[in-house]
């Protein structure tokens, strides 16, 4: 099947789907129409610029624009992270950015050229959907790790504190609460890879297999994209698990008396 | 400091959030701890009794003031030496999840290497606590009474050989025939091994009972210390002999 064009009449004709949704939430009372015709302009306006920039980036054929586009994507999920915690630390956004920006960068180098192998590698059609994906899957992991490791260490301070009055290094004695956070960070990724294909057929397949792409050669992306995402979520949540525990423990391997710069 | 002072406070100060300008907690403590006597430390709840405690065992750094284990500032002294050496048991046992003897190795694994005897060492402690090392080894910890828990927390930190123990309540949650065997043993110990002991409680009975000498805290000052006859039956200060007539609460 040949790739079916759409244009922004196409398009416009999709807000029919919308306006039957706020008709749905004025006829029942939701109270959500703002939002939803807010979040209808928003994407519309939102993707439409991102097309428009890529077709940019991609016209230019130069790896700078490339790499500064994945830039702007880890410090937007840096921010984005930062600002989905329920409390701050000393050091968070450091943590957050050297965990999203390292692992990033190796899971796309080694996507990029080790797997699909592209020339050159800062082909934008691959680099920047890949990039996105891996940014998405490290923020959504580091979130998830650090909400879950923050909730813990106020509620089993005591375990920790046990632990030191031991003789325990701050290592051995949080370890309990790094290792759930991590499983935390890593089972909606280990749940994907359960379903995917079976119950859940994703937007990347989805989105070429309707632009004319082979299903096996779809399939055969979506199968680097699930454990690439896995991997990006599992590295980044022990990235920075391991560089944040140790802001809660003073020289003198105590917890710190303040744990939190703000709770909330 | 005196000659027999195990654990010497020199004017210990202590804020809420470690900065200048927060409220003081601990107010200028200075105090002796004598080797080998059980000393308790006495106070209405909230009086600052227990961070007096994880001072000792180097859970809590002071603002100022200094502490000495044996005339050595604790400054000087690695932290997890220094929490080997001063052991501490909390009110609420906290175990690992897992089989007693997967508590009971923990002091070993944290010392690199686990010696080969261990095991007899642990065994033996046991027994001493009432617990029969045949049927309570491999068992999980979540099986056993909060007593049994103590106990158990008990022995895992005496398995680090510890010079002091530091006991904050540690029979506070406990039914009274768990209370008097814990206070039988504490003393038992105290007198066979001359371990030093600290031992917080609010319950003047159990300070009673054990103590050889007393603390008494108040709203973070130390108000009078001495042995335990006198502190507790002819203090000399008006506010310690309201406390333990039971006028201040």
């Amino acid at each position: 099947m040949n790739f079916i064009p759409l244009g922004l009449g196409d398009v416009a004709v999709s807000l029919v789907l919308m306006a039957a949704v706020v008709l749905l939430s004025l006829r029942h009372k939701l109270g959500l129409e703002k939002e939803l015709i807010v979040g209808t302009i928003r994407a519309f306006v939102q993707l439409l610029v991102v097309g428009h920039v890529l077709r940019l980036v991609f016209s230019l054929k130069h790896p700078l624009p490339v790499i500064a586009m994945v830039l702007v994507m880890m410090g937007i999920a840096v921010y984005n992270g930062v600002r989905r915690q329920s409390v701050r630390f000393h050091g968070m956004t450091i943590a957050m950015s050297v965990s999203i920006a390292l692992v990033t960068s190796a899971v796309l180098a080694i996507v990029v050229t080790v797997v699909i192998k592209v020339k050159p590698w800062f082909q934008p059609q691959v680099m920047i959907p890949i990039a996105g994906m891996t940014v998405a899957a490290s923020m959504n992991a580091a979130t998830l790790a650090m909400n879950r490791f923050s909730a813990d260490l106020r509620l089993r301070k005591k375990e920790v504190e046990t632990a030191l009055a031991l003789g325990a290094p701050p290592r051995v004695a949080i370890q309990p609460l790094l290792k759930d956070a991590a499983k935390a960070a890593l089972i909606p990724s280990i749940n994907s890879l359960m379903i995917v294909g079976v119950v859940q057929l994703p937007g990347m397949m989805s989105g070429q297999i309707l632009s004319g792409i082979d299903p096996i050669q779809a399939i055969n992306y979506q199968i680097v994209v699930v454990y690439m995402i896995c991997a990006a979520g599992a590295f980044t949540s022990y990235a920075i698990l391991l560089q944040s525990y140790r802001r809660f423990f003073t020289a003198r391997e105590q917890l710190r008396p303040k744990l939190f710069l703000k709770e909330g | 400091m005196s000659d027999r002072a195990h654990i010497c406070l020199n004017n210990v100060v202590l804020r809420a959030s470690g900065n200048e300008n927060a409220v003081s907690i601990i107010h200028g403590i200075s105090g002796d701890i004598i080797r080998g006597a059980v000393t308790a430390i006495i106070g209405p709840s909230g009086s600052g009794k227990s961070t007096t405690l994880r001072l000792m065992n180097g859970l809590s750094e002071p603002d100022s003031g200094e502490i000495l284990l044996s005339g050595v500032p604790y400054r000087q002294i690695p932290p997890r030496q220094l929490r080997r050496r001063v052991g501490m048991v909390f009110q609420e046992p906290t175990l690992l999840p897992g089989t007693v003897a997967t508590n009971l190795q923990f002091p070993f694994q944290l010392l690199g290497k686990i010696p080969p005897d261990w095991a007899d060492s642990a065994r033996s402690w046991l027994k001493q606590v009432n617990l029969d090392p045949n049927q309570v080894w491999d068992r999980d910890v979540a099986e056993f009474s909060l007593g049994e828990k103590q106990r158990i927390a008990l022995v895992r930190t005496l398995l680090t050989d510890p010079e002091v123990l530091l006991l904050d309540e540690p029979t506070a949650s406990l039914d009274p025939g768990n209370t008097t065997f814990i206070i039988n043993i504490v003393q038992r110990w105290n007198q066979e091994k001359h371990l030093t002991v600290v031992w917080v409680t609010h319950t003047l009975d159990v300070a009673r009972q054990v103590a050889d000498r007393v603390w008494v805290i108040r709203g973070g000052y130390l108000l009078e210390e001495g042995d335990a006859e006198t502190v507790l039956y002819h203090p000399h200060r008006e506010e310690t002999r309201r406390f333990v007539n039971g006028d201040i609460i």
